[in-house]
């Protein structure tokens, strides 16, 4: 792969543009990286292609290898696997709370220590997610009570 | 790596342990204390009987220091076990248990050795019920209030956090 950068101070702001003989899944993976720079992220529903605003995503959610994306009344998927996504969305607030979830702190409403050393988690739209033992150290740790 | 042992959030656990003991020492006086009025009314008889054994039902000083033994034995155990310094099992459940049937064993050794029930009466057992009941309660709302607390502060963390991530800047446009 090749990579060609342009500087040119007349531009008014930075363009990326790809050239490729096909749109292979690498390439895919490729868009879906740089829309996670420029807060948005390639989600699909009914066979339609969104380009969802990050601030607008609640929590994602792993389910029979699928990956979904919910905002506050909709459902979406997305083709990108869950650790790409953890990595991708660390700086914009998301974080893991159990193996198959990763939600976005400024969309938690309240949090209730629940048995076994769990976290119940309530959303802004009222769904409740449960942060599971071995996450919920480290949410304690990211709000700074360890 | 992950430290296994911190999987156990310590304060709340202390909070926990804190609330336990003092429930269950509280319980213990308050029980001891009713069953000690129960058995006043026999306190005549006490002095002619030479062993407790020859009169079912009859309470003496020696059963009730003999439960205050069992109850400080049993405080003992609660302690060893919610320690960190003592044992060093990350799994709560685990801790649960294993002090559960220390302390079941022990009370079982106490019944059998000491005949307690020969020397106790059903009614010094309801009075012991009856003295416990209130102190439980205490136990019960003092957990209940730990919790409460614990949900206070997390959410009070939560809102900083909040609050923090929304005057930060985001960090990828730093990158840049």
């Amino acid at each position: 792969m090749k990579i060609s950068i342009n500087i040119n101070p007349d531009n008014p702001e930075t363009e990326i543009s790809l050239t490729c003989p096909s749109l292979t899944p690498e390439v895919e993976k490729l868009i879906s990286m740089i829309r996670v720079m420029d807060s948005k992220l390639t989600v699909k529903k009914d066979g339609e292609v969104f380009l969802l605003d990050l601030g607008e995503i609640l929590y994602l959610e792993t389910m029979e290898r699928k990956c979904f994306v919910y905002t506050d009344k909709t459902v979406y998927e997305t083709d990108a696997k869950m650790y790409e996504l953890e990595q991708q969305l660390a700086a914009s607030g998301f974080f893991r709370v159990s193996k198959s979830t990763l939600l976005q702190l400024k969309h938690i409403k309240s949090l209730r220590a629940d048995l076994n050393h769990r976290i119940r988690i309530t959303m802004d739209n009222g769904e409740q997610l449960i942060a599971s033992r071995m996450y919920a150290d480290d949410l304690r740790e990211r709000l700074g009570l360890r | 790596m992950r430290n296994k042992s911190g999987l156990i959030d310590k304060k709340s656990f202390r909070d926990f342990v804190h609330c336990t003991c003092m429930a269950f020492s509280m319980q213990t006086v308050v029980a001891v204390l009713m069953m000690f009025v129960t058995s006043s009314d026999t306190a005549a008889e006490q002095m002619k009987i030479s062993s407790i054994y020859e009169n079912p039902g009859f309470l003496s000083k020696e059963t009730i220091l003999q439960f205050f033994i069992v109850a400080l034995l049993t405080s003992m155990i609660r302690h060893i076990f919610f320690s960190d310094k003592v044992i060093k099992i990350p799994s709560i459940a685990l801790r649960i248990t294993l002090m559960f049937t220390t302390e079941i064993a022990m009370v079982a050794v106490a019944v059998w050795k000491f005949r307690w029930f020969h020397s106790v009466s059903p009614a010094h057992w309801v009075g012991f019920a009856i003295g416990a009941a209130p102190c439980l309660v205490a136990g019960v709302i003092l957990a209940f209030k730990t919790e409460m607390k614990e949900n206070e502060t997390m959410n009070e963390a939560l809102h900083r956090a909040q609050e923090n991530a929304r005057e930060e800047p985001d960090s990828r446009v730093e990158e840049k």
